[in-house]
């Protein structure tokens, strides 16, 4: 038994880790609960023995623990599974699972990855190693996404993250322990945290990933930005922080959004049963949900389903698009007061606006129950720099009359104008 | 240990612990220790080679250990089938598991001198021994018997706890 003086202790790291190779991996973790010489040991172990894992009868707590054991380790040790034998009769992965995993760009040579199975072998890969490309599509059928653990996403290589069918919460929505990540695409994803990456370019959130309903909406933070497709999400709308170096976004609001306000269209609680009472509208107020963190832009996509109060808002706080230089307004409707808001908006507030295309929906938008009356604001119209506009329709009809009644209220050249 | 020649006839290695102790090896034991590789190969292991971070009493262990590996894997009696080789195995593990049946003390001088003195089979020998005295044990029991001491505080230990909660939440 122990002498008193801990001997154990006095290892160098390199034993204590040789050690901790013969441990089954989970045991290899408890080992942090010792003492403050041992809690950090297991994560620059050079091998973790996968083999008799407590608890791998349970395919998805199994690849949970493996992506934690990799996710939470130290990020320069590229690990080394020992011994990894998947008990096939026990443990199965889904074929459609792996089969959603792609290889990573960049090989890991195999001595260093030594998984004999191939399925854990790829996932191994692209989790830790020197993935460019991490990719999970998570498909097992039970209608549920995958969720990612709750801890922070680490690695000095990642530079693409694609994600699909999966719930992130705040944790692993923090993807600063990624600083080469450019391109992150979330589809059909669930988001419950605030989104923050300083590295990240490129921004893809589509096929109605939903942002949580909550007291408090998501922010996403990405200082680095250069474009921002925004057009597939569902539930309550981000807030944008500030994205100054923004080229190009697509954001479009969709029915699907949660920030509905039927009755006045600005969410402030003027009428007692609309939803915007019901999902705390008040969030955000005072200050820019989309538009503020858009206003860097150079070229924008913009579309706006009329009960959606997220812009509307927005408007008021008056930011100004600097640089925009090419505007679509899609599923734009003359017939509706908030579309007729934001096209005076971005004509009054877009000094270097330079191509404007109005794309009219295809059928007439609702209006909110109470409706505001649309008063066309005295010029100050500051659009000097406008080159082209181009309105796309269907059918000839009274809204495009309408449109161009809009367009002679605020002395816009007609010779610009392009029907498409 | 000490002898002026190999029985054998082959080349002697002398090994001198911390403390002054003299042992005398086959070149072949003490060639298990790549540390005693290199200074060989180097020309550097005469008269003697010195130890200095070894004592006696693991030295003494160390040479046991060596000896007995060497002389069952060189083939020395001649004979080389299955059989005798599953036997030669057999043995080794016997032997292997008596040797390092031993004290807390002296196995953590054991893996520091095999460390030290790089014999893998050694190092892997006593760390898989401490690896087997930690499976299956609590924290608690792991520090009774090491001797090792709790220096987190209970809120540390919870924050700990909470850290790495999805490798304990299936216990």
């Amino acid at each position: 038994m122990a002498s008193g003086a801990d001997r154990i202790g006095a290892l160098p790291d390199e034993v204590l880790h040789h050690v901790l190779s013969f441990l089954p991996a989970h045991e290899a973790v408890w080992t942090c609960l010792l003492g403050r010489r041992w809690r950090h040991l297991w994560r620059s172990a050079p091998a973790l023995r996968v083999t008799g894992v407590r608890g791998c009868e349970d395919p998805r707590w199994f690849v949970r623990f493996v992506d934690n054991l990799l996710l939470c380790r130290h990020p320069r040790r590229a690990p080394r599974l020992l011994g990894h034998r998947p008990p096939r009769a026990r443990l199965r992965f889904q074929p459609d699972f792996l089969s959603g995993l792609r290889e990573p760009r960049q090989p890991v040579a195999p001595s260093r990855a030594a998984v004999p199975s191939s399925g854990a072998r790829a996932r191994v890969l692209r989790l830790s190693i020197s993935c460019h490309l991490y990719t999970i599509d998570w498909l097992d059928g039970d209608g549920m996404p995958f969720r990612l653990p709750d801890v922070p996403i680490i690695s000095q290589h990642l530079t693409r993250l694609h994600l699909d069918f999966v719930a992130l919460t705040s944790s692993a929505l923090d993807l600063s322990g990624c600083p080469a990540l450019v391109d992150l695409s979330l589809k059909r994803c669930e988001i419950f945290g605030n989104l923050s990456s300083p590295s990240l370019k490129h921004l893809t959130i589509t096929e109605e990933t939903g942002f949580q309903v909550g007291p408090f909406r998501v922010r996403i933070y990405a200082p680095n930005l250069v474009s921002l497709d925004l057009s597939g999400f569902t539930l309550r709308t981000p807030i944008l922080g500030s994205m100054p170096l923004l080229v190009s976004a697509t954001v479009k609001l969709t029915w699907w959004c949660s920030d509905i306000c039927e009755s006045t269209g600005y969410g402030d609680r003027g009428y007692p049963l609309c939803s915007c009472n019901v999902i705390g509208a008040d969030d955000g107020r005072g200050e820019s949900i989309l538009l503020k963190g858009l206003s860097d832009v150079t070229v924008l996509d913009l579309s706006v389903h009329s009960e959606v109060f997220a812009v509307n808002r927005d408007i008021k706080l008056n930011p100004t698009f600097w640089k925009l230089k090419t505007l679509l307004l899609s599923e734009w409707c003359p017939g509706s007061t908030p579309d007729l808001e934001l096209l005076t908006f971005f004509l009054q507030h877009s000094p270097v606006l330079e191509k404007l295309t109005i794309h009219i929906s295809k059928v007439p938008k609702p209006r909110v129950k109470i409706v505001r009356s649309y008063e066309p604001l005295d010029h100050s119209f500051a659009c000097t720099h406008l080159k082209a506009i181009v309105i796309k329709f269907e059918n000839v009809d009274l809204r495009v009359q309408r449109i161009f009644d809009i367009l002679i209220t605020y002395d816009i050249p007609l010779e610009l104008v392009n029907f498409q | 240990m000490a002898a002026a020649e190999g029985s054998d006839g082959g080349k002697m290695i002398v090994l001198i612990s911390a403390d002054g102790q003299r042992f005398e090896l086959p070149e072949a034991a003490a060639k298990l220790s790549q540390i005693v590789l290199y200074m060989i190969e180097d020309g550097c292991c005469y008269p003697s080679i010195p130890l200095p971070k070894v004592d006696g009493v693991i030295l003494a262990k160390i040479v046991e250990y060596c000896n007995k590996h060497a002389a069952l894997s060189s083939g020395a009696d001649g004979s080389s089938d299955a059989a005798s080789e599953r036997s030669k195995e057999r043995e080794l593990k016997i032997f292997d598991a008596e040797f390092i049946d031993v004290d807390v003390t002296t196995l953590f001088d054991v893996m520091m001198a095999a460390n030290y003195l790089n014999i893998k089979g050694l190092l892997d020998l006593a760390c898989q021994r401490t690896a087997d005295l930690i499976k299956g044990k609590s924290p608690e029991q792991i520090r009774q018997t090491f001797g090792i001491k709790n220096d987190f505080t209970p809120e540390e230990e919870a924050a700990i706890r909470k850290e790495n909660a999805w490798a304990f939440d299936n216990i």
